[in-house]
Protein backbone atom coordinates (compact mmCIF):
# COMPACT_ATOMS: atom_id res chain seq x y z
CA UNK A 1 0.00 0.00 0.00
CA UNK A 2 1.36 3.44 -0.85
CA UNK A 3 2.01 5.96 1.87
CA UNK A 4 -0.82 8.14 0.61
CA UNK A 5 -3.33 5.32 0.52
CA UNK A 6 -2.37 4.15 3.97
CA UNK A 7 -2.51 7.71 5.15
CA UNK A 8 -5.99 8.14 3.84
CA UNK A 9 -7.23 5.01 5.54
CA UNK A 10 -5.55 5.95 8.80
CA UNK A 11 -6.89 9.42 8.55
CA UNK A 12 -10.45 8.75 7.49
CA UNK A 13 -12.29 8.88 10.81
CA UNK A 14 -14.61 11.84 11.11
CA UNK A 15 -15.22 12.38 7.40
CA UNK A 16 -18.61 12.08 5.80
CA UNK A 17 -19.26 10.01 2.69
CA UNK A 18 -18.97 13.01 0.39
CA UNK A 19 -15.40 13.57 1.55
CA UNK A 20 -14.32 10.24 0.05
CA UNK A 21 -15.29 11.26 -3.49
CA UNK A 22 -12.65 13.69 -4.80
CA UNK A 23 -14.52 14.73 -7.96
CA UNK A 24 -17.82 16.35 -8.84
CA UNK A 25 -20.82 14.84 -10.61
CA UNK A 26 -20.04 16.95 -13.67
CA UNK A 27 -16.56 15.44 -13.93
CA UNK A 28 -17.69 11.84 -13.41
CA UNK A 29 -20.47 11.98 -15.98
CA UNK A 30 -18.12 13.68 -18.43
CA UNK A 31 -15.75 10.75 -17.86
CA UNK A 32 -18.57 8.34 -18.71
CA UNK A 33 -19.23 10.40 -21.84
CA UNK A 34 -15.59 10.69 -22.92
CA UNK A 35 -15.11 6.94 -22.65
CA UNK A 36 -18.34 6.40 -24.58
CA UNK A 37 -17.18 8.76 -27.35
CA UNK A 38 -13.67 7.35 -27.48
CA UNK A 39 -14.67 3.74 -27.99
CA UNK A 40 -17.74 4.15 -30.18
CA UNK A 41 -18.77 1.95 -32.06
CA UNK A 42 -17.17 -0.74 -29.91
CA UNK A 43 -20.42 -0.69 -27.94
CA UNK A 44 -22.11 -2.96 -30.51
CA UNK A 45 -19.40 -5.58 -30.12
CA UNK A 46 -19.54 -5.30 -26.34
CA UNK A 47 -23.30 -5.72 -26.44
CA UNK A 48 -22.92 -8.86 -28.54
CA UNK A 49 -20.32 -10.14 -26.10
CA UNK A 50 -22.68 -9.56 -23.17
CA UNK A 51 -25.63 -11.20 -24.91
CA UNK A 52 -23.42 -14.04 -26.10
CA UNK A 53 -22.07 -14.72 -22.61
CA UNK A 54 -25.59 -14.74 -21.21
CA UNK A 55 -26.89 -17.13 -23.86
CA UNK A 56 -23.88 -19.43 -23.44
CA UNK A 57 -24.41 -19.56 -19.70
CA UNK A 58 -28.10 -20.19 -20.21
CA UNK A 59 -27.58 -22.93 -22.82
CA UNK A 60 -25.15 -24.84 -20.61
CA UNK A 61 -21.86 -23.60 -22.07
CA UNK A 62 -20.69 -22.01 -18.81
CA UNK A 63 -16.97 -22.44 -19.38
CA UNK A 64 -17.01 -20.41 -22.58
CA UNK A 65 -19.27 -17.80 -20.99
CA UNK A 66 -16.79 -17.43 -18.16
CA UNK A 67 -13.86 -17.05 -20.55
CA UNK A 68 -15.65 -14.35 -22.55
CA UNK A 69 -16.47 -12.41 -19.38
CA UNK A 70 -12.77 -11.95 -18.65
CA UNK A 71 -12.43 -9.65 -21.68
CA UNK A 72 -14.70 -6.78 -20.51
CA UNK A 73 -13.20 -6.92 -17.01
CA UNK A 74 -9.67 -6.55 -18.33
CA UNK A 75 -10.77 -3.88 -20.84
CA UNK A 76 -12.71 -1.67 -18.43
CA UNK A 77 -10.05 -2.13 -15.77
CA UNK A 78 -7.41 -0.76 -18.12
CA UNK A 79 -9.26 1.79 -20.24
CA UNK A 80 -11.78 3.21 -17.78
CA UNK A 81 -10.26 2.77 -14.34
CA UNK A 82 -6.53 2.59 -14.96
CA UNK A 83 -6.15 5.14 -17.74
CA UNK A 84 -8.86 7.67 -16.85
CA UNK A 85 -10.57 7.22 -13.48
CA UNK A 86 -7.18 6.94 -11.74
CA UNK A 87 -6.45 10.53 -12.82
CA UNK A 88 -9.30 11.63 -10.58
CA UNK A 89 -8.94 9.30 -7.63
CA UNK A 90 -5.81 7.76 -6.15
CA UNK A 91 -7.90 4.66 -5.41
CA UNK A 92 -8.45 4.21 -9.16
CA UNK A 93 -5.21 2.24 -9.45
CA UNK A 94 -6.48 -0.19 -6.82
CA UNK A 95 -9.85 -0.50 -8.52
CA UNK A 96 -8.10 -1.16 -11.83
CA UNK A 97 -6.07 -3.85 -10.13
CA UNK A 98 -9.24 -5.41 -8.72
CA UNK A 99 -10.75 -5.52 -12.22
CA UNK A 100 -7.60 -7.18 -13.51
CA UNK A 101 -7.83 -9.67 -10.66
CA UNK A 102 -11.42 -10.43 -11.62
CA UNK A 103 -10.36 -11.11 -15.20
CA UNK A 104 -7.67 -13.43 -13.87
CA UNK A 105 -10.17 -15.24 -11.62
CA UNK A 106 -12.52 -15.82 -14.54
CA UNK A 107 -9.69 -17.15 -16.71
CA UNK A 108 -8.45 -19.34 -13.85
CA UNK A 109 -11.91 -20.84 -13.38
CA UNK A 110 -12.08 -21.44 -17.12
CA UNK A 111 -8.69 -23.15 -17.10
CA UNK A 112 -9.43 -25.33 -14.08
CA UNK A 113 -12.88 -26.23 -15.35
CA UNK A 114 -14.25 -26.75 -11.86
CA UNK A 115 -17.33 -25.15 -10.31
CA UNK A 116 -19.38 -24.84 -13.50
CA UNK A 117 -23.08 -25.46 -13.36
CA UNK A 118 -23.92 -27.96 -16.09
CA UNK A 119 -27.35 -28.90 -14.82
CA UNK A 120 -29.28 -30.03 -17.89
CA UNK A 121 -32.37 -28.30 -19.25
CA UNK A 122 -31.19 -24.76 -19.83
CA UNK A 123 -31.27 -22.19 -17.07
CA UNK A 124 -35.04 -21.97 -16.77
CA UNK A 125 -35.43 -25.74 -16.95
CA UNK A 126 -33.23 -26.27 -13.91
CA UNK A 127 -34.33 -26.82 -10.36
CA UNK A 128 -34.68 -24.67 -8.38
CA UNK A 129 -35.56 -22.16 -11.07
CA UNK A 130 -35.48 -18.97 -9.04
CA UNK A 131 -31.66 -18.41 -8.78
CA UNK A 132 -31.27 -19.01 -12.52
CA UNK A 133 -34.15 -16.69 -13.37
CA UNK A 134 -32.69 -14.04 -11.07
CA UNK A 135 -29.31 -14.48 -12.77
CA UNK A 136 -30.78 -14.02 -16.23
CA UNK A 137 -32.65 -10.92 -15.08
CA UNK A 138 -29.47 -9.42 -13.62
CA UNK A 139 -27.60 -10.20 -16.83
CA UNK A 140 -30.31 -8.48 -18.87
CA UNK A 141 -30.24 -5.53 -16.48
CA UNK A 142 -26.51 -5.13 -17.07
CA UNK A 143 -26.46 -5.74 -20.80
CA UNK A 144 -29.80 -4.44 -22.10
CA UNK A 145 -31.34 -2.09 -19.52
CA UNK A 146 -28.24 -0.27 -18.29
CA UNK A 147 -27.51 1.58 -21.55
CA UNK A 148 -30.90 3.28 -21.47
CA UNK A 149 -30.77 4.41 -17.83
CA UNK A 150 -28.56 7.44 -18.49
CA UNK A 151 -30.47 8.75 -21.51
CA UNK A 152 -33.78 8.21 -19.70
CA UNK A 153 -32.38 10.28 -16.82
CA UNK A 154 -31.66 13.19 -19.14
CA UNK A 155 -28.05 12.44 -20.07
CA UNK A 156 -26.62 12.37 -23.59
CA UNK A 157 -26.33 9.27 -25.79
CA UNK A 158 -22.61 8.82 -25.10
CA UNK A 159 -23.36 8.84 -21.38
CA UNK A 160 -25.20 5.56 -21.85
CA UNK A 161 -23.29 3.09 -19.68
CA UNK A 162 -22.56 -0.05 -21.67
CA UNK A 163 -21.48 -3.55 -20.69
CA UNK A 164 -17.82 -4.01 -21.57
CA UNK A 165 -17.21 -0.27 -21.95
CA UNK A 166 -18.17 1.00 -18.49
CA UNK A 167 -17.60 -0.79 -15.17
CA UNK A 168 -21.07 -0.67 -13.57
CA UNK A 169 -23.05 -2.64 -16.18
CA UNK A 170 -20.10 -5.01 -16.52
CA UNK A 171 -20.25 -5.79 -12.80
CA UNK A 172 -24.05 -6.14 -12.69
CA UNK A 173 -24.19 -8.42 -15.75
CA UNK A 174 -21.31 -10.53 -14.42
CA UNK A 175 -23.18 -11.14 -11.17
CA UNK A 176 -26.11 -12.43 -13.19
CA UNK A 177 -24.09 -14.58 -15.59
CA UNK A 178 -22.06 -16.05 -12.75
CA UNK A 179 -25.27 -16.95 -10.93
CA UNK A 180 -26.35 -18.98 -13.96
CA UNK A 181 -22.97 -20.43 -14.93
CA UNK A 182 -21.29 -21.25 -11.64
CA UNK A 183 -21.94 -22.96 -8.36
CA UNK A 184 -20.33 -23.45 -4.95
CA UNK A 185 -16.97 -21.87 -4.17
CA UNK A 186 -16.40 -20.91 -7.81
CA UNK A 187 -19.59 -18.84 -7.79
CA UNK A 188 -18.52 -17.01 -4.64
CA UNK A 189 -15.03 -16.46 -6.02
CA UNK A 190 -16.39 -14.94 -9.22
CA UNK A 191 -18.86 -12.75 -7.34
CA UNK A 192 -16.61 -11.07 -4.76
CA UNK A 193 -15.10 -8.29 -6.91
CA UNK A 194 -18.38 -7.44 -8.72
CA UNK A 195 -20.20 -7.32 -5.36
CA UNK A 196 -17.61 -4.98 -3.88
CA UNK A 197 -17.60 -2.78 -6.96
CA UNK A 198 -21.40 -2.49 -6.86
CA UNK A 199 -21.14 -1.18 -3.30
CA UNK A 200 -18.33 1.26 -4.14
CA UNK A 201 -20.07 2.64 -7.21
CA UNK A 202 -23.43 2.80 -5.43
CA UNK A 203 -21.94 4.98 -2.68
CA UNK A 204 -20.16 7.13 -5.26
CA UNK A 205 -23.34 7.64 -7.28
CA UNK A 206 -25.22 8.46 -4.10
CA UNK A 207 -22.74 11.25 -3.34
CA UNK A 208 -23.07 12.46 -6.92
CA UNK A 209 -26.89 12.48 -6.60
CA UNK A 210 -27.39 10.09 -9.52
CA UNK A 211 -31.01 8.97 -9.78
CA UNK A 212 -29.94 5.36 -10.36
CA UNK A 213 -27.51 5.17 -7.42
CA UNK A 214 -29.56 2.41 -5.81
CA UNK A 215 -29.33 0.04 -8.78
CA UNK A 216 -25.80 -1.40 -8.31
CA UNK A 217 -26.20 -2.11 -4.58
CA UNK A 218 -29.70 -3.49 -5.18
CA UNK A 219 -28.31 -5.77 -7.88
CA UNK A 220 -25.55 -6.82 -5.49
CA UNK A 221 -28.12 -7.59 -2.78
CA UNK A 222 -30.18 -9.72 -5.17
CA UNK A 223 -27.04 -11.54 -6.36
CA UNK A 224 -25.92 -12.12 -2.79
CA UNK A 225 -29.27 -13.57 -1.74
CA UNK A 226 -29.51 -15.97 -4.68
CA UNK A 227 -25.85 -16.94 -4.55
CA UNK A 228 -26.40 -17.93 -0.93
CA UNK A 229 -29.65 -19.70 -1.84
CA UNK A 230 -27.96 -21.66 -4.62
CA UNK A 231 -25.05 -22.60 -2.35
CA UNK A 232 -27.34 -23.80 0.41
CA UNK A 233 -29.43 -25.89 -2.01
CA UNK A 234 -26.29 -27.41 -3.54
CA UNK A 235 -24.97 -28.24 -0.09
CA UNK A 236 -28.31 -29.77 0.94
CA UNK A 237 -28.12 -32.18 -1.98
CA UNK B 1 7.51 31.94 -6.83
CA UNK B 2 7.11 35.43 -5.40
CA UNK B 3 3.65 36.82 -4.90
CA UNK B 4 4.22 40.41 -5.87
CA UNK B 5 1.48 43.05 -5.67
CA UNK B 6 2.93 45.15 -8.52
CA UNK B 7 3.24 42.19 -10.82
CA UNK B 8 -0.18 41.13 -9.72
CA UNK B 9 -1.69 44.40 -10.88
CA UNK B 10 0.07 44.07 -14.23
CA UNK B 11 -1.18 40.54 -14.66
CA UNK B 12 -4.62 41.74 -13.66
CA UNK B 13 -4.67 44.29 -16.46
CA UNK B 14 -3.40 41.75 -18.98
CA UNK B 15 -5.88 39.17 -17.78
CA UNK B 16 -8.74 41.64 -17.99
CA UNK B 17 -7.75 42.39 -21.58
CA UNK B 18 -7.60 38.70 -22.39
CA UNK B 19 -10.95 38.23 -20.78
CA UNK B 20 -12.47 41.05 -22.83
CA UNK B 21 -11.15 39.46 -25.99
CA UNK B 22 -12.17 35.93 -25.30
CA UNK B 23 -15.13 35.73 -22.95
CA UNK B 24 -18.79 35.75 -23.76
CA UNK B 25 -21.22 38.31 -22.32
CA UNK B 26 -22.18 36.10 -19.40
CA UNK B 27 -18.59 35.76 -18.26
CA UNK B 28 -17.71 39.32 -19.06
CA UNK B 29 -19.27 40.62 -15.86
CA UNK B 30 -16.27 42.73 -15.08
CA UNK B 31 -15.73 43.67 -11.48
CA UNK B 32 -18.02 46.58 -10.64
CA UNK B 33 -16.96 49.81 -8.96
CA UNK B 34 -17.04 48.42 -5.46
CA UNK B 35 -15.00 45.40 -6.46
CA UNK B 36 -12.30 47.69 -7.76
CA UNK B 37 -11.62 48.96 -4.27
CA UNK B 38 -8.55 47.44 -2.73
CA UNK B 39 -9.08 43.93 -1.41
CA UNK B 40 -8.68 43.45 2.31
CA UNK B 41 -5.41 41.70 3.10
CA UNK B 42 -4.16 39.60 5.98
CA UNK B 43 -0.60 39.54 7.20
CA UNK B 44 1.67 36.53 7.38
CA UNK B 45 3.20 37.44 10.70
CA UNK B 46 6.40 35.46 10.26
CA UNK B 47 7.39 37.08 6.97
CA UNK B 48 5.44 40.31 7.01
CA UNK B 49 3.96 39.60 3.60
CA UNK B 50 0.33 40.38 2.95
CA UNK B 51 -2.28 38.22 1.24
CA UNK B 52 -5.81 38.98 -0.02
CA UNK B 53 -8.20 37.56 2.55
CA UNK B 54 -10.01 35.52 -0.09
CA UNK B 55 -8.05 32.77 -1.78
CA UNK B 56 -9.25 29.66 -3.50
CA UNK B 57 -9.38 25.96 -2.75
CA UNK B 58 -9.24 23.19 -5.35
CA UNK B 59 -10.71 20.11 -3.60
CA UNK B 60 -13.12 18.39 -6.02
CA UNK B 61 -13.55 21.52 -8.14
CA UNK B 62 -10.25 21.31 -10.07
CA UNK B 63 -9.99 17.53 -10.23
CA UNK B 64 -11.10 17.14 -13.86
CA UNK B 65 -8.35 14.82 -15.13
CA UNK B 66 -7.33 15.15 -18.76
CA UNK B 67 -10.72 16.47 -19.91
CA UNK B 68 -9.73 19.41 -22.16
CA UNK B 69 -13.20 20.95 -22.10
CA UNK B 70 -13.35 21.02 -18.32
CA UNK B 71 -9.73 22.17 -18.05
CA UNK B 72 -10.58 25.19 -20.19
CA UNK B 73 -13.65 25.88 -18.06
CA UNK B 74 -11.53 25.81 -14.90
CA UNK B 75 -9.02 28.12 -16.59
CA UNK B 76 -11.80 30.72 -16.81
CA UNK B 77 -12.36 30.37 -13.07
CA UNK B 78 -8.67 31.05 -12.46
CA UNK B 79 -8.86 33.96 -14.91
CA UNK B 80 -11.64 35.51 -12.80
CA UNK B 81 -9.53 34.94 -9.67
CA UNK B 82 -6.60 36.72 -11.29
CA UNK B 83 -8.83 39.56 -12.50
CA UNK B 84 -9.64 40.25 -8.89
CA UNK B 85 -5.99 40.30 -7.93
CA UNK B 86 -5.36 36.62 -7.19
CA UNK B 87 -4.03 35.39 -3.88
CA UNK B 88 -3.65 32.01 -2.22
CA UNK B 89 -4.44 28.85 -4.18
CA UNK B 90 -4.46 25.73 -2.03
CA UNK B 91 -4.01 22.19 -3.32
CA UNK B 92 -2.89 18.71 -2.22
CA UNK B 93 -1.67 15.42 -3.67
CA UNK B 94 -4.92 14.01 -2.27
CA UNK B 95 -6.93 16.10 -4.76
CA UNK B 96 -6.27 13.90 -7.79
CA UNK B 97 -5.47 15.92 -10.90
CA UNK B 98 -6.15 19.33 -9.30
CA UNK B 99 -2.48 20.35 -9.27
CA UNK B 100 -2.06 19.45 -12.94
CA UNK B 101 -5.22 21.34 -13.86
CA UNK B 102 -4.04 24.38 -11.90
CA UNK B 103 -0.72 24.15 -13.74
CA UNK B 104 -2.59 23.99 -17.04
CA UNK B 105 -4.60 27.12 -16.16
CA UNK B 106 -1.63 29.11 -14.90
CA UNK B 107 0.41 28.32 -17.98
CA UNK B 108 -2.43 29.31 -20.31
CA UNK B 109 -2.99 32.56 -18.46
CA UNK B 110 0.67 33.26 -17.84
CA UNK B 111 -0.48 34.00 -14.33
CA UNK B 112 1.85 32.01 -12.10
CA UNK B 113 3.05 35.20 -10.42
CA UNK B 114 -0.53 36.11 -9.46
CA UNK B 115 -0.98 33.27 -7.04
CA UNK B 116 0.43 32.45 -3.65
CA UNK B 117 0.95 28.73 -4.17
CA UNK B 118 0.03 26.55 -1.20
CA UNK B 119 0.61 22.80 -1.45
CA UNK B 120 0.70 19.88 0.94
CA UNK B 121 2.66 16.77 1.74
CA UNK B 122 0.30 13.82 2.10
CA UNK B 123 2.12 10.62 2.90
CA UNK B 124 3.19 8.87 6.09
CA UNK B 125 6.48 7.91 4.41
CA UNK B 126 9.07 10.41 5.66
CA UNK B 127 11.42 9.49 2.83
CA UNK B 128 8.86 10.70 0.30
CA UNK B 129 8.61 14.32 1.45
CA UNK B 130 10.93 15.87 -1.13
CA UNK B 131 9.84 13.56 -3.95
CA UNK B 132 6.18 14.38 -3.40
CA UNK B 133 6.88 18.10 -3.30
CA UNK B 134 8.91 17.86 -6.51
CA UNK B 135 6.11 15.91 -8.16
CA UNK B 136 3.51 18.50 -7.20
CA UNK B 137 5.78 21.35 -8.31
CA UNK B 138 6.08 19.71 -11.73
CA UNK B 139 2.28 19.48 -11.93
CA UNK B 140 1.89 23.16 -11.08
CA UNK B 141 4.75 24.13 -13.40
CA UNK B 142 6.53 25.87 -10.53
CA UNK B 143 10.02 25.65 -9.11
CA UNK B 144 9.10 26.70 -5.61
CA UNK B 145 5.97 26.77 -3.47
CA UNK B 146 5.13 29.79 -1.36
CA UNK B 147 3.72 27.52 1.32
CA UNK B 148 4.15 23.81 1.99
CA UNK B 149 1.88 22.21 4.57
CA UNK B 150 1.63 18.80 6.21
CA UNK B 151 -1.78 17.51 5.17
CA UNK B 152 -4.02 16.61 8.10
CA UNK B 153 -0.98 16.30 10.37
CA UNK B 154 -0.07 13.01 8.68
CA UNK B 155 3.47 12.11 9.74
CA UNK B 156 4.04 15.70 10.76
CA UNK B 157 7.13 15.15 12.92
CA UNK B 158 9.34 13.88 10.12
CA UNK B 159 7.83 16.07 7.42
CA UNK B 160 8.23 19.28 9.41
CA UNK B 161 11.91 18.56 9.92
CA UNK B 162 12.37 18.34 6.16
CA UNK B 163 10.15 21.35 5.46
CA UNK B 164 12.00 23.61 7.90
CA UNK B 165 15.24 22.52 6.28
CA UNK B 166 13.82 23.36 2.85
CA UNK B 167 12.67 26.74 4.12
CA UNK B 168 16.16 27.49 5.45
CA UNK B 169 17.51 26.79 1.97
CA UNK B 170 14.77 28.98 0.45
CA UNK B 171 13.35 25.99 -1.44
CA UNK B 172 9.90 26.81 -0.06
CA UNK B 173 8.54 30.08 1.27
CA UNK B 174 6.60 29.12 4.37
CA UNK B 175 5.76 26.04 6.43
CA UNK B 176 2.42 24.97 7.82
CA UNK B 177 0.21 22.12 8.96
CA UNK B 178 -3.44 21.47 8.20
CA UNK B 179 -6.48 19.82 9.62
CA UNK B 180 -10.11 19.88 8.56
CA UNK B 181 -13.59 18.95 9.68
CA UNK B 182 -12.70 20.03 13.23
CA UNK B 183 -10.52 16.97 13.70
CA UNK B 184 -7.38 16.49 15.84
CA UNK B 185 -7.54 19.96 17.35
CA UNK B 186 -5.75 18.87 20.52
CA UNK B 187 -2.82 17.56 18.51
CA UNK B 188 -2.82 20.65 16.31
CA UNK B 189 -2.65 22.80 19.42
CA UNK B 190 0.40 20.91 20.65
CA UNK B 191 2.12 21.33 17.28
CA UNK B 192 1.33 25.04 17.24
CA UNK B 193 2.80 25.45 20.71
CA UNK B 194 6.05 23.63 19.97
CA UNK B 195 6.87 24.23 16.30
CA UNK B 196 7.86 27.52 14.58
CA UNK B 197 5.00 27.35 12.09
CA UNK B 198 4.22 30.11 9.61
CA UNK B 199 0.70 28.83 8.87
CA UNK B 200 -2.00 26.57 10.17
CA UNK B 201 -5.03 25.56 8.16
CA UNK B 202 -8.25 24.52 9.87
CA UNK B 203 -11.99 24.44 9.36
CA UNK B 204 -13.71 27.62 10.43
CA UNK B 205 -17.08 28.97 9.34
CA UNK B 206 -20.24 30.37 10.85
CA UNK B 207 -21.48 26.89 11.78
CA UNK B 208 -18.11 25.40 12.79
CA UNK B 209 -16.53 27.74 15.31
CA UNK B 210 -14.72 25.33 17.62
CA UNK B 211 -11.40 26.91 16.61
CA UNK B 212 -12.46 30.15 18.32
CA UNK B 213 -11.98 28.55 21.73
CA UNK B 214 -8.27 27.79 21.72
CA UNK B 215 -6.68 27.56 18.28
CA UNK B 216 -7.39 31.04 16.93
CA UNK B 217 -6.27 32.82 20.14
CA UNK B 218 -3.16 30.61 20.19
CA UNK B 219 -2.41 31.46 16.55
CA UNK B 220 -2.56 35.18 17.39
CA UNK B 221 -0.30 34.71 20.40
CA UNK B 222 2.25 32.71 18.43
CA UNK B 223 2.10 34.88 15.30
CA UNK B 224 0.85 32.03 13.09
CA UNK B 225 -1.17 32.88 10.00
CA UNK B 226 -4.48 31.00 9.73
CA UNK B 227 -6.14 29.64 6.59
CA UNK B 228 -9.85 28.85 7.00
CA UNK B 229 -10.88 25.85 4.90
CA UNK B 230 -14.40 24.61 4.17
CA UNK B 231 -15.88 28.13 4.44
CA UNK B 232 -19.12 26.83 2.91
CA UNK B 233 -18.87 23.47 4.74
CA UNK B 234 -18.12 21.68 1.50
CA UNK B 235 -20.86 23.61 -0.33
CA UNK B 236 -23.65 22.25 1.85
CA UNK B 237 -23.90 25.39 3.97
CA UNK B 238 -24.34 27.93 1.19
CA UNK B 239 -26.52 25.67 -0.99
CA UNK B 240 -28.81 24.93 1.92
CA UNK B 241 -29.12 28.50 3.11
CA UNK B 242 -29.43 30.43 -0.15
CA UNK B 243 -32.21 28.26 -1.55
CA UNK B 244 -34.47 28.93 1.43
CA UNK B 245 -33.52 32.30 2.85
CA UNK B 246 -32.83 35.88 1.83
CA UNK B 247 -29.82 37.75 3.15
CA UNK B 248 -31.08 39.71 6.20
CA UNK B 249 -31.72 43.39 5.63
CA UNK B 250 -29.64 44.46 8.63
CA UNK B 251 -26.58 42.81 7.06
CA UNK B 252 -27.15 44.72 3.83
CA UNK B 253 -27.40 47.98 5.76
CA UNK B 254 -24.49 47.29 8.09
CA UNK B 255 -21.77 46.02 5.74
CA UNK B 256 -23.18 46.09 2.23
CA UNK B 257 -23.82 42.36 2.26
CA UNK B 258 -25.08 41.49 -1.21
CA UNK B 259 -25.48 37.73 -1.08
CA UNK B 260 -24.82 34.69 1.10
CA UNK B 261 -21.27 34.36 -0.19
CA UNK B 262 -20.66 37.86 1.18
CA UNK B 263 -22.32 36.97 4.48
CA UNK B 264 -20.49 33.69 5.04
CA UNK B 265 -17.04 34.78 3.84
CA UNK B 266 -17.05 38.16 5.55
CA UNK B 267 -17.93 36.41 8.79
CA UNK B 268 -14.79 34.29 8.48
CA UNK B 269 -12.27 36.86 7.31
CA UNK B 270 -13.43 39.49 9.80
CA UNK B 271 -12.11 37.33 12.63
CA UNK B 272 -8.83 39.01 13.63
CA UNK B 273 -6.88 35.74 13.69
CA UNK B 274 -7.88 34.64 10.18
CA UNK B 275 -5.43 35.44 7.40
CA UNK B 276 -7.48 34.10 4.50
CA UNK B 277 -10.35 31.82 3.56
CA UNK B 278 -10.18 29.43 0.62
CA UNK B 279 -13.61 28.82 -0.94
CA UNK B 280 -13.66 26.47 -3.94
CA UNK B 281 -15.87 26.80 -6.99
CA UNK B 282 -16.27 25.60 -10.56
CA UNK B 283 -18.26 28.69 -11.60
CA UNK B 284 -16.85 32.00 -12.84
CA UNK B 285 -19.81 33.88 -11.40
CA UNK B 286 -19.28 32.31 -8.00
CA UNK B 287 -15.60 33.25 -8.15
CA UNK B 288 -16.61 36.87 -8.73
CA UNK B 289 -18.95 36.67 -5.73
CA UNK B 290 -16.30 35.07 -3.56
CA UNK B 291 -13.67 37.65 -4.44
CA UNK B 292 -16.02 40.58 -3.91
CA UNK B 293 -16.52 39.36 -0.35
CA UNK B 294 -12.92 40.33 0.35
CA UNK B 295 -13.62 43.99 -0.36
CA UNK B 296 -15.64 46.73 1.27
CA UNK B 297 -16.81 47.05 4.86
CA UNK B 298 -16.51 44.11 7.22
CA UNK B 299 -18.78 43.17 10.13
CA UNK B 300 -17.84 44.37 13.60
CA UNK B 301 -17.50 41.92 16.52
CA UNK B 302 -21.06 42.76 17.59
CA UNK B 303 -22.35 42.10 14.08
CA UNK B 304 -20.45 38.82 13.94
CA UNK B 305 -22.30 37.66 17.04
CA UNK B 306 -25.56 38.67 15.41
CA UNK B 307 -24.59 36.73 12.27
CA UNK B 308 -24.07 33.60 14.34
CA UNK B 309 -27.43 34.01 16.08
CA UNK B 310 -29.14 34.64 12.76
CA UNK B 311 -27.75 31.50 11.10
CA UNK B 312 -28.58 29.44 14.19
CA UNK B 313 -32.15 30.69 13.99
CA UNK B 314 -32.65 29.56 10.39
Amino acid sequence: MTGSAAGFLEDSAGYSLVDFVPFSAEVYFRLIERVGETFWPLHALALLLGLGSTVLAWRVRPRLACALLAIPWAWTGITFLGQRYAELNWAGRWFAGAFGLQAAILLLLTAIGAGFDRTEGGALGRQPRVPYAAGLLLAMLGVVIYPIIGPLSGFGPFQAETFGIHPDPTAVATLGIALVALRGAALWLAAIVPLLWCMVTGLTLQVLDAAWAVIPPAAAAVALIFTAWKSVRSFAR
Amino acid sequence: MKFDAGRRRTIKVIAAGMASASLGPELLRAPDASSMTAPMTGTIQSSGRRLPVIGMGTWQTFNVGGDEQLRLARTEVVRAFVEHGGGMVDCSPMYGSSAAVMGFALERLGAAESVFSAEKVWTRDADQTRDQIAGQAAEWGLERFDLMQVHNLLGWEAHLETLFEMKRKDEIGHVGVTTSHGRRHAELERVMERQPLDFVQLTYNVTHREAEQRLLPLARDKGIAVIANRPYDGGRLIKGIQTRHEVPGWAIDAFDCRNWADFLLKFIVSHPAITCAIPATTQVQHMHENMRAGRGPMPTPELRERMVRHVESL
